[in-house]
């Protein structure tokens, strides 16, 4: 007797066996006890699984979503919380870019009183207003009540004026300044916070 | 990148490693202390111009060119009749200035010599701080310059010269503005010049902003330029190309840097304000120390000076020459300051450099094993 075909027998089952493979294991069966009752075993199996109702078969995406249906859900805390890191790290780049921009003014502002004054507008800057006599206004008056006069009214004068332009100068930086140091010293803070709370968690 | 530990590194290294002072002297003689290069400085101080010179409008001239004019004949007639209630003839005046040029062709000479040497400091502190990250080991002043001067320190230069381009532009528009806005003002038509000339204004404003944005973010892209070209030894295009990746692949990590070190200079300027207030004693000192060390030099200089020049014009010509070495030796206090601050910036960007070199290695190998293997 030729060796079992127990291995093949599902396949004979399923009638996926052809040509030589197929005569070998119906001569093997008509010889074979053992074969043969292992053939009946096969098909009783295969009679008992197609009597059970066969399950609702779920796509992997399906699955995936329904998963992520049930999964808690937090997208608009997440956005806010988004917009203000974004709205942080802006603060600093925004006080750079007032810095620039009111230097800037001022600079260009400066040249075209400095090329006015040495006459390269000519005459056509009349609406270049220097401003110089707003710009010792309460000496001026102090001056005409006579509370003031000669060397002292002078003296009032360059003060008033050199406060005029300075003071504005100095406010507007150390503003800047102080804000931006204000940030730094939050970010500071913030940063060494987060670095101890992930020692902690580790 | 944790920021704060490259701070707190960068100043550890500021004081632990001496031999970098002597770099960052040279550094901030040249003129490359600026905190981080992003601080840009330029506010004209229009206030003190205008209150120190009251303009009395009736004395000035009625046009520009009418002024040139006026300031070529003051010029001429000085040279020709010199400042007799000085007691300085034409001739001397003429003499005082040869002088001056040669005085100005000296300066020219040790600019020269100062820019070689600031890019040869460069390099080395470059250089310097990376081997002390790398191996632990420190170099003495010696070895610094000897790996400074290199083909790398001529590469900087080259980068520098790049990132500077935008600023060269800025004063060639200026040029252009001016004359046109001159040309405007000359052909007569009134309307027209004041269109010309508020279009003009416009633009120079537009051109300032845009150029100052622009350097400040070359500068900072130029921390990066100078640490390939000096670290990875390569040349000018690809330190370039290489750095400009590395800025674009870790911006955030990048630019969290330069606003902390923007923070850091402002809070630099307030501690340097303060530092010079209570180092004028000392300066008083290193100043007498100054006067005691140039006086013979200068004395033999007035003496060379007085065979062909008299009045004044032998100390003011002695003066010139010997002034800046007294200057650097009397205000040598606040020159070390600078250089702390330089050498201390230039740390935290090699390291921030050598952080984000290091960033790729340090990430989580994302390949999953196949089961079974």
């Amino acid at each position: 007797m030729s060796k079992h075909v127990t291995e093949w027998l599902n396949a004979y089952l399923d009638g996926e066996l052809r040509g030589i493979r197929l005569h070998d294991v119906e001569a093997h069966l008509a010889e074979c006890q053992a074969c043969q009752e292992e053939l009946q075993s096969v098909q009783g199996l295969s009679a008992l699984l197609q009597k059970v109702p066969v399950p609702e078969f779920t796509s992997p995406e399906r699955f995936a979503a329904q998963v992520n249906l049930r999964l808690p859900h937090g997208p608009p805390a997440a956005t806010k919380s988004k917009a203000l890191e974004m709205g942080w790290w802006m603060i600093p780049v925004g006080l750079v870019a007032v810095w620039i921009f009111i230097s800037t003014a001022i600079m260009v502002s400066d040249m075209v009183s400095t090329a006015n004054e040495i006459g390269l507008f000519g005459r056509s800057s009349a609406w270049l207003g220097t401003g110089s006599s707003s710009e010792t206004y309460w000496a001026a008056t102090l001056g005409q009540f006579g509370i003031l006069s000669g060397n002292s009214l002078q003296w009032a004068e360059v003060t008033e004026a050199f406060t005029r332009n300075t003071v504005p100068q100095i406010t507007w930086q150390v503003s800047i300044a102080l804000l931006y140091l204000s940030w730094i010293a939050i970010w500071w803070a913030r940063h060494t916070r987060q670095g101890h709370g992930q020692l902690l968690e580790s | 990148m944790d920021p704060i530990k490259i701070l707190r590194r960068a100043w550890y290294i500021l004081w632990s490693y001496r031999a970098l002072w002597v770099f960052g002297l040279i550094l901030t003689l040249a003129g490359a202390g600026t905190y981080g290069n992003n601080n840009v400085s330029y506010q004209t101080n229009r206030t003190e111009w205008q209150n120190n010179q009251p303009i009395h409008p009736e004395n000035l001239p009625r046009s520009f060119e009418e002024g040139i004019r006026e300031f070529n004949q003051e010029i001429r007639r000085i040279f020709t009749e010199g400042l007799p209630h000085e007691g300085i003839s034409g001739q001397e005046l003429t003499a005082m200035l040869w002088i001056i040029a040669a005085f100005v062709l000296f300066m020219l000479i040790v600019s020269i010599l100062v820019a070689i040497a600031r890019y040869v400091s460069e390099t080395a502190v470059i250089r310097m701080v990376d081997e002390y990250e790398g191996t632990g080991s420190k170099m003495t002043v010696r070895q610094g310059f000897r790996i400074g001067w290199s083909r790398t320190a001529w590469r900087l230069f080259l980068i520098n010269l790049i990132v500077n381009l935008p600023a060269l532009l800025l004063v060639i528009i200026l040029l252009i503005a001016g004359v046109v806005i001159y040309l405007t003002v000359v052909s007569g038509n009134q309307a027209f010049a004041a269109v010309s000339v508020v279009s003009m204004i416009g633009l120079i404003f537009l051109a300032v902003f845009v150029v100052v944005i622009l350097t400040i973010v070359l500068h900072l892209l130029r921390q990066f330029f100078w640490r390939v070209c000096a670290l990875e030894d390569v040349g000018v295009s690809e330190s370039l190309r290489r750095g400009y990746a590395m800025v674009r692949e870790n911006w955030k990590n990048v630019g969290l840097m330069w606003l902390v070190m923007i923070g850091l200079g402002i809070a630099w300027a307030i501690v340097s304000i303060i530092a010079v207030i209570i180092t004028i004693p000392v300066v008083i000192i290193t100043g007498i120390i100054g006067a005691v060390v140039v006086a013979i030099p200068a004395l033999l200089l007035v003496g060379i000076f007085s065979l062909f020049l008299g009045g004044p014009l032998p100390w003011i010509a002695g003066g010139l020459f010997i002034l800046p070495l007294f200057f650097i030796i009397a205000f040598s206090p606040w020159l070390l300051l600078g250089s702390w601050q330089t050498i201390y910036t230039s740390t935290v960007w090699t390291l921030t450099y050598r952080e984000i070199k290091a960033l790729p290695a340090l990430k989580p190998e994302t390949t999953v094993e196949p089961l079974g293997n």
